[in-house]
C-alpha cells in the first residue's frame, strides 16, 4: 500500500483512505484513527493488567462475570460480553455463542459438526463452539464484507 | 482452561428465554422426527405389502410416530449444548446416534408385535432401519464436511488478506 503524507496549514488536517475493498484490516485502521487502539483492563491474582486485543483469545461469561483469556492467563474484566464485542468488533472479535466472544484471528481451523454447531480450534489448542445462530455472521466476517458498526 | 459454569439463576426473563430456546430445539427435533417417521412407516408399509397385507393397524402407526419422535430427541440429546467434543467422544456419539434409534426400533417392534409371524422379513426390516440411520449420518457428515472445507477456505483467505495488508503496511 502506498503511503503519502503532506504538510498542510493548521486546521486543515485530514486523513483520506482510498481503498478498493473494505477489509477487516482497513476497519482496524479506521477504528484506530477514530478511537485509538482499545485497551481492555483485566485483573487476576497478580493484579491489574492492560490487555491488547491481539493478546486476547476469547471472552467467556461465567454467571455474571466475564473473563478474558490470553495465552496461559485468564483475567476478569469489567465489560459485559456485548460491550466486549462492540469495543473489539473491528479487531476480529465476534459473538460465537451465548457465553463466548472469540478472536477470529486466533482461529486455526473449524469443523462443522452434527447438532448444528461449528467447532473452532484456536492456536492455543483450545476449542470454542460457534452456534448455528452465529454461523451466518461468522461467514460474513470471514469474507470481510460486514465488519459491523 | 475455561471456567466451570455455575447453575443459572431463574427469573421471568430467563424463563421466557428458556421457552424460546426449547421451541427452537423442538422445531429441529420435529424436522428429524418427521423424516424418521416417514421413512419408518414407508418401510414398514412396504414390507407389509410384500407379505400380502394391505392395511396396517393404527396402534402400530402410532407407535412408530412416537418412536420417530423419541429417536429424534435421543439424537439431539447426543449433541446437545455448546460443549466441544474430542475426536474419540465425537465418534462414540456418532455410533450411538446411529445405533441407539435402531435398537429402540427393534425393541419397539418386538414389544409392539410389528411382525407377529417373524421370519426373514422382520430381520430385513430391522437391518434396513439400522442402514437408514447409518446412511443418514453419513449423508449429514458429508454435508458438514463440505461446509467445513468452505469455511476453512474463507478462514485461509481472511488470513492471507490480513497478512498481505500487514506486509504492505510494514
Amino acid at each position: 500500500m502506498k503511503i503519502s503524507m503532506e504538510q498542510v496549514e493548521p486546521g486543515k488536517e485530514e486523513v483520506l483512505i482510498r481503498y478498493w475493498e473494505f477489509t477487516p484490516e482497513l476497519r482496524r485502521i479506521l477504528d484506530f484513527l477514530q478511537k485509538g487502539s482499545p485497551v481492555i483492563m483485566g485483573k487476576n491474582e497478580n493484579g491489574q493488567c492492560r490487555l491488547l486485543p491481539e493478546q486476547i483469545y476469547y471472552f467467556e461469561r461465567v454467571d455474571d462475570r466475564v473473563f478474558a483469556y490470553t495465552k496461559g492467563q485468564e483475567y476478569q474484566v469489567t465489560l459485559t460480553l456485548r460491550e466486549a464485542e462492540e469495543r473489539l468488533k473491528g479487531h476480529g472479535f465476534f459473538r460465537c455463542n451465548k457465553s463466548f466472544v472469540v478472536n477470529i484471528d486466533r482461529i486455526v481451523s473449524v469443523r462443522s459438526q452434527m447438532g448444528n454447531r461449528i467447532d473452532a480450534l484456536l492456536d492455543n489448542q483450545e476449542h470454542v463452539i460457534i452456534s448455528r445462530r452465529y454461523v451466518k455472521e461468522f461467514r460474513e466476517r470471514l469474507k470481510g464484507g460486514k465488519e459491523r458498526g | 482452561m475455561a471456567r466451570k459454569k455455575q447453575p443459572e439463576s431463574t427469573g421471568k426473563g430467563k424463563r421466557i428465554h428458556n421457552i424460546r430456546k426449547y421451541l427452537k430445539v423442538e422445531t429441529e427435533v420435529e424436522i428429524f422426527a418427521c423424516v424418521h417417521i416417514t421413512g419408518m412407516i414407508f418401510l414398514y408399509g412396504f414390507f407389509q405389502w410384500l407379505m400380502g397385507n394391505s392395511s396396517v393397524p393404527f396402534q402400530i402407526l402410532l407407535g412408530q410416530m412416537a418412536l420417530g419422535y423419541v429417536d429424534a430427541w435421543v439424537q439431539k440429546a447426543l449433541f446437545f449444548g455448546e460443549k466441544s467434543y474430542t475426536d474419540r467422544e465425537y465418534r462414540i456419539r456418532g455410533v450411538l446416534w446411529c445405533m441407539v434409534p435402531g435398537c429402540f426400533t427393534v425393541a419397539a417392534g418386538i414389544l409392539g408385535g410389528w411382525f407377529p409371524q417373524g421370519g426373514a422379513m422382520e430381520l430385513w426390516f430391522y437391518g434396513l432401519i439400522f442402514a437408514y440411520f447409518t446412511l443418514l449420518w453419513l449423508f449429514l457428515e458429508k454435508v458438514y464436511r463440505r461446509e467445513t472445507e468452505e469455511i476453512n477456505q474463507l478462514l485461509e483467505q481472511r488470513k492471507r488478506n490480513v497478512k498481505g495488508m500487514g506486509e504492505r503496511n510494514g
